[in-house]
């Protein structure tokens, strides 16, 4: 599953921030917390020498029991060797004042009086300023935590949002891009270097790809009119041969035989050259087109056909299929339709239009059965009975369709008709 | 090699020693703050990495420390309070001045420094000099 | 048949063709073709002069910038690929002597926008190769036609006559009702009386790119055999003959 590059390092950063502060401010911590303790503690064990001190020059000072205003007392202790050793430790002990436990931290250790009698002291000192720095650290640095952590992020996703905006536009200009139309790419000018090289590349790309259509444009173009000059020459010549009155029927038939033949080869070039217009979007040109009115035009233009096979031509629906299109290729492909309706038809069959606003049915009767709907679009596909067609008619439709899809031809055998439609696509 | 070594340091000398076998200086130290007739036994220490160390135990428990050349590195009386003589002049002034009524229980020296335990237990440091380093708490 | 029947049956359609075809100038008309495909300008001289057409003929863009600057035509055909250059520059020139020529282009390219492009810049017409001659010939007779000033611009063979200013068809003078199909078919064949018309000719001329090479057949047949009944029925003294099945002539 694939991710804008702005989450995709987002989640790295986020991971490696969450895992990195996390550690630093724990250890930043605890670096301080041992500050502050060893802080407390260096008083204490200050105090611990004035008072010892202070014993060898006043003993009654022995006699301090209890926590008094003095922040320490002196019991009797036991004999050791390690009597001075230092322990320290935290303890809540009730305030009447306060009438609350406070925390404390305390001092035992112990000492020998000039006499040499061993006492225990405790010495404390209330750690509630402590404390509570060291809860507003904390809380602190959780806050710092929290903000530098969306900051990072959020300047990584703005960050990233604003230089990938470049390439973003690159992206869409790429989709607007249309083959045949070199300016339907706009180059984007960016500080980021490499979008102005991607940039740059996929200028250079497009003028090359597009020399290389020009060039396959003109050759088409140029082969097809090579074809067509000898192919002309050779049918005037025939045209003026048939002129000749003194022609017997014999020569006469050979030469007209010969010459539609000929025409059959023009056609096909015809009908070639329009497909690779087709196929290389030779047609991008478009306006709005009547489908309907362009349907009964040419209906028009196949009615001394249609009588002469005694169709029975059916027109069904007034609604009006408008639609952008190019306009020559809309009569082809209704054309070729209309064409093939009427000629795979019955001698006295039907020929059926239905109009309506997104769809077209030209539908005809046949002599022979359903058609294949895989195959029928396929170039030189020839059906059962036809020798002189070239085969191209239904795969011109196809190309068109292919090419500029905001229509759709499809086929279906319904009540024993061929019903080809034309449909809109609606994005 | 390292077999030998080990060996050789398990083998850390420990002789027992007369008085007479100490280096005079030691000697002359017994003598002058204790008695001689007063040295329970004497004991070598000899060990491969350390030079020379004479362990001195009196009948009275003290104990006394010296090194290879004779020279006294701890005195620690068992009973009692170390001889004033023995310590340095300016630490005793320190003493009296910062930790008045207190007696020195114990004294080692190095070549560094010298540390002196209190009678209270609170242990100082000075410098070879018997300048005050600090409290050893 | 003997040689002199021959000749004759040769001379009377010749001598109907001159008197049947009347359009009031002094002069031959005068035709230059420009294309660099000699075997091509041969056809359409020897095609045209035997239409009583003077031809000439320029093989370059050079030679027909040339000729055309200096002398004067009834009707250009002209090619857009030329060697030493587009024959639609030879029509902009043209233009900007402000020298008035019919030009009919004549092209292999069928490209809808060379097409577009050489009637915007002044062509008066635009002929895709290849092409039935008999198709450039009812061209051409347009074109002239419709450049000519005196004279009744119709067409009469025998008692029929065609005005095609209004489409109109006459038999004996009287007007007879011709559908759009029938009135093109008679066109073409009182353009060269007498002369074979081939078929697939008059089917593309008449109904162009929508009838089939394999509707040809049946399809011409019947609309010729209703054309023949209806010409009857007027009256008139032409007919249209079957020639071999290859073709049909007025007669």
């Amino acid at each position: 599953m694939s991710v804008s590059l702005k989450t995709y390092t987002n989640r790295y950063l986020v991971i490696a921030i969450l895992a990195i502060m996390a550690i630093w401010a724990l250890l930043f911590y605890a670096v301080l917390m041992d500050e502050v303790y060893d802080n407390i503690d260096d008083g204490l064990k200050n105090q611990k020498i004035e008072i010892i001190r202070e014993a060898y020059t006043n003993p009654d000072i022995v006699n301090t029991t209890v926590f008094g205003i003095n922040q320490f007392r002196i019991i009797p202790g036991t004999a050791d060797e390690n009597i001075d050793k230092n322990y320290f430790y935290n303890k809540e002990m009730y305030m009447p004042y306060d009438e609350e436990d406070e925390p404390y931290r305390i001092l035992r250790t112990g000492f020998y009086t000039k006499e040499g009698k061993p006492y225990q002291l405790e010495i404390r000192t209330s750690t509630v300023e402590e404390d509570d720095f060291l809860i507003n650290l904390a809380f602190s640095l959780a806050v710092l935590y929290v903000v530098i952590a969306i900051s990072i992020i959020l300047i990584n996703y703005l960050g990233l949002t604003k230089a990938l905006r470049p390439f973003k536009l690159i992206l869409n200009g790429l989709g607007n891009y249309r083959f045949g139309n070199s300016k339907s790419f706009i180059p984007i000018k960016s500080q980021v270097k490499e979008f102005d090289n991607l940039n740059k590349h996929i200028v250079q790309m497009i003028e090359q790809n597009e020399q290389i259509f020009e060039q396959q444009k003109r050759f088409i173009e140029n082969a097809s009119h090579e074809l067509q000059t000898p192919l002309a020459v050779t049918i005037s010549k025939l045209d003026l041969l048939m002129d000749d009155q003194l022609l017997s029927e014999g020569p006469l038939s050979k030469i007209a035989e010969a010459k539609q033949s000929l025409l059959r080869m023009v056609g096909l070039n015809k009908s070639l050259l329009t497909l690779s217009r087709i196929d290389n979007k030779q047609y991008h040109e478009v306006e709005a087109v009547n489908f309907s009115e362009l349907i009964k035009e040419l209906l028009d233009d196949f009615s001394d056909l249609i009588q002469f096979r005694e169709l029975q031509l059916e027109v069904e629906g007034e609604d009006q299929f408008v639609t952008n299109y190019n306009r020559d290729l809309a009569s082809i492909l209704i054309s070729n339709l209309l064409r093939n309706a009427i000629k795979y038809n019955t001698k006295g069959g039907i020929l059926r239009i239905r109009l309506q606003r997104d769809r077209i049915e030209i539908a005809n009767s046949s002599r022979g059965e359903a058609l294949n709907p895989n195959y029928i679009f396929e170039r030189f596909h020839k059906g059962a009975q036809d020798s002189q067609s070239n085969g191209l008619g239904l795969s011109i439709i196809r190309s068109i369709v292919d090419n500029y899809p905001t229509i759709s031809v499809s086929y279906a055998y319904d009540e024993d008709l061929h019903v080809f439609s034309i449909k809109k696509i609606v994005n | 090699m390292a077999i030998a070594m080990t060996a050789m340091s398990v083998q850390a000398q420990e002789k027992v020693l007369t008085v007479d076998q100490l280096p005079q200086t030691a000697q002359q130290f017994i003598k002058q703050h204790y008695d001689v007739k007063s040295v329970s036994h004497v004991i070598m220490e000899d060990e491969f990495f350390s030079s020379k160390e004479f362990k001195v135990a009196l009948v009275d428990g003290t104990e006394l420390e010296f090194d290879s050349k004779g020279q006294w590195t701890e005195v620690d009386p068992e009973k009692g309070t170390v001889p004033e003589a023995i310590i340095p002049g300016n630490i005793r002034s320190y003493i009296s001045k910062s930790f008045p009524n207190n007696k020195v229980e114990q004294i080692s020296r190095s070549s560094r420094k010298y540390e002196v335990e209190l009678t209270s237990g609170l242990d100082l440091e000075f410098d070879r000099n018997g300048k005050f380093l600090r409290i050893d708490d | 048949m003997s040689p002199i029947a021959l000749l004759i049956e040769g001379c009377i359609p010749k001598i109907f063709q001159n008197l049947g075809l009347i359009i009031v100038l002094l002069d031959e008309m005068k035709i230059l073709i420009v294309e660099d495909e000699l075997e091509m300008v041969r056809s359409v001289k020897e095609f045209l002069q035997s239409e009583n057409f003077l031809v000439e003929e320029a093989l370059t863009y050079q030679a027909g910038l040339e000729k055309v600057m200096n002398y004067d035509y009834d009707c250009v055909l002209l090619d857009i690929m030329l060697p030493g250059g587009n024959g639609l520059d030879i029509l902009r020139a043209l233009e900007k002597e402000g020298k008035k020529q019919p030009v009919l282009i004549l092209s292999a390219k069928g490209d809808v926008e060379d097409k577009v492009l050489g009637l915007e810049i002044g062509a008066d017409d635009y002929l895709a190769k290849p092409f039935h001659l008999a198709e450039l010939l009812a061209r051409i007779k347009s074109i002239i036609r419709r450049n000519v000033q005196q004279g009744d611009r119709v067409l009469t063979y025998k008692n029929l006559t065609l005005v095609p200013d209004s489409r109109q068809a006459k038999v004996d003078g009287k007007e007879v009702s011709l559908n759009r199909k029938e009135y093109d078919v008679l066109y073409y064949f009182l353009l060269r009386p007498n002369r074979l018309l081939e078929k697939t000719s008059l089917a593309e001329s008449v109904w162009g790119d929508y009838i089939d090479q394999s509707d040809n057949l049946d399809f011409i047949y019947s609309q010729i055999k209703n054309l023949r009944k209806k010409l009857k029925n007027f009256g008139a003294e032409v007919d249209i003959q079957a020639v071999y099945g290859v073709g049909y002539k007025l007669v």
